[in-house]
């Protein structure tokens, strides 16, 4: 009963937080525009600022809970969808298609999307050809495998005309530069997967913190679990970022904040991780609209700069 | 059939751990598993419980065949427990325990109250309600082995596998777990089987024991018989004295390595 209550009272902050996220960006809107639909600002509200706000919820939400599945399933706190190597390949994607110059609408997050994609499948082939590869193994090739599209993000740019050289390192910033729903029926898919995945796995994950022998003991398919979860991770992840660009910092340092709250169980994590990483993004997105407004800050920039003072306070006080 | 292995082999990374054992087990018992270092001993209990990949011409559990079969499905079969070697978190007993419900579970439901009594009935039976509100790591050595078997009786298995449960511990302690060990598998009527370096401690608590060298199986039978036939000798290639006095057996080596 008293967790049901926290639950309800939860989602109606989250709520709230998003309303205000929605009303506060950029220039401070009238909060009648929410249900007057004959008020000059409705649009703007309902038409970009909160299809924008409910974006960078579910990147944010996408990215932490992710970043939460990689450190469990590898058993290591620097483990994330950017150091293994899906970051590096959507950002090569996403630079494939500036340069190629495949202006339809979403070639970019396509190509992204693909370069993902590319990097997840070069990680398991490798994974795969090592019969007792121990986690190292695969977390090692995931490494190399970021080594190796940063060199190729590296030789794009170098190759790349001055205008296309800006598009790509502001694509590289990350950014929510979303308008209109189009996205965010985009989006919701990818959020809505990985928060069945977290569903359907929490418990796996909380046994497989023990030791592979000790959950091998209790039932749990430790290679089959960690690589479903790496491969659907990936993906999601790869939706994301696509979308939202390589907006790192989020990934690693909210699942390790939910923690500091909640040392154990898998369930909590994922329900801290995903509204909390949503709400955290939100929050930097607005502020990076809002700082130097009517300028925009690109939002990568932001979630490091704020969130670090807050993280590693929370880790002293411990 | 609780356990059948036909001719089990077992090779890692090419190296023949595993040169065909063959191992039955009709009655429940304690059965030890002994043999000298590098023998094989993890390695069979890894391959009989399904862990370890393995070739053989029949290994079944339960009469339910190993190749297969989920590894969700054979730990409602066989509770093993590995040797812990690395420090564990802090993670409440009784949190942990409910892990040993997982087999039990389908993907979608969750830890009742049907699991809580379970782990309170068992920690009542091995007295050791006192540290389901304790930490793993906090617990010592011979509260975790406690802990440890707790965890196998809450998964509810026919049979129960331990790869040296007391490894670490001093005389005791390592007493009160063979002792456990002994009156659980009484009670309960389990099939219990584990890997021990004590030779003494096999003769004394097992009612049967396998004996394990280079792969192989050199003795299966009771423990009076391998004090008789002076397989401890085979074994370890080394002389020794072994006394049987006041229903106890006592064993000391009896020269210097040959």
């Amino acid at each position: 009963m008293k967790n049901k209550l926290l639950l309800i009272a939860g989602l109606l902050l989250l709520i709230l937080l998003l309303a205000f996220f929605a009303l506060a960006g950029g220039r401070f809107l009238s909060l009648s525009a929410f249900w007057k639909p004959e008020h000059s600002q409705w649009a703007l509200l309902w038409g970009l600022r909160i299809p924008r706000v409910l974006a960078a919820f579910l990147v944010g939400g996408i990215l932490a809970s992710g970043g939460l599945i990689f450190q469990s399933i590898f058993k290591n706190d620097l483990a994330s969808p950017f150091t293994l190597g899906i970051a590096s390949g959507a950002s090569c994607g996403a630079l494939l298609g500036i340069t190629l110059k495949l202006l339809f609408p979403g070639a970019t997050a396509l190509f992204a999307f693909a370069g993902a994609f590319v990097s997840v499948l070069l990680v398991l082939a490798v994974a795969a050809r090592v019969p007792h590869g121990s986690v190292s193994t695969i977390l090692l090739a995931g490494i190399a495998v970021n080594f190796f599209f940063g060199a190729v993000i590296l030789f794009l740019q170098y190759l790349s005309p001055a205008g296309d050289l800006a598009l790509s390192l502001r694509w590289m910033m990350g950014g929510i530069d979303v308008y209109g729903t189009k996205d965010l029926v985009i989006l919701l898919p990818f959020y809505a997967g990985i928060g069945i995945l977290t569903l359907l796995f929490a418990r796996h994950l909380d046994i497989l913190r023990l030791g592979e022998e000790l959950a091998l003991g209790k039932g749990v398919p430790v290679r089959k679990t960690r690589t479903w979860l790496f491969v659907w991770t990936s993906l999601f992840i790869a939706g994301a970022v696509s979308l939202a660009g390589p907006i790192g910092f989020v990934g690693i340092i909210i699942p390790h904040l939910a923690k500091l709250f909640f040392p154990w169980g898998h369930r909590r994590l994922f329900l801290l991780c995903l509204a909390g990483g949503g709400i955290f993004l939100a929050f930097t997105d607005t502020l990076a609209r809002t700082l130097f407004y009517p300028a925009e800050l690109p939002v990568g920039v932001l979630t490091a700069a704020v969130g670090v003072p807050f993280f590693l306070f929370k880790l002293i006080k411990r | 059939m609780l356990i059948e292995a036909r001719s089990l082999f077992v090779e890692i990374n090419t190296a023949a751990i595993l040169k065909g054992v063959d191992l039955s087990v009709i009655e429940p018992g304690l059965l030890a598993v002994v043999g000298p270092n590098g023998s094989g001993k993890t390695t069979l209990l890894r391959a009989l419980a399904g862990i370890l990949p393995s070739r053989s011409e029949a290994l079944s559990l339960c009469n339910e065949v190993v190749e297969g079969t989920s590894r969700k499905h054979l730990a409602s079969l066989v509770s093993y427990i590995p040797q812990i070697k690395e420090t564990l978190p802090a993670l409440e007993v009784r949190h942990f325990l409910l892990f040993s419900r997982f087999p039990k579970k389908s993907f979608l439901s969750s830890y009742g109250q049907e699991d809580y009594r379970i782990i309170d009935e068992t920690a009542r039976l091995l007295d050791c309600r006192e540290l389901l509100s304790r930490t793993l790591d906090t617990l010592s050595g011979g509260e975790l082995q406690r802990v440890m078997i707790a965890s196998a009786l809450v998964q509810e298995t026919p049979l129960i596998m331990l790869d040296e449960p007391t490894a670490f511990l001093d005389p005791n302690h390592r007493i009160e777990i063979f002792g456990l060990l002994r009156r659980i598998q009484q009670e309960a009527g389990k099939t219990i089987l584990l890997v021990t370096h004590f030779i003494e401690y096999a003769l004394n608590y097992a009612m049967r024991i396998v004996a394990l060298k280079e792969g192989r199986l050199i003795f299966d039978g009771e423990p009076d018989e391998m004090a008789r036939r002076g397989v401890i000798d085979t074994l370890y290639d080394m002389h020794f004295n072994v006394m049987h006095h006041d229903r106890r057996y006592f064993v000391y080596p009896a020269e210097e390595k040959r």
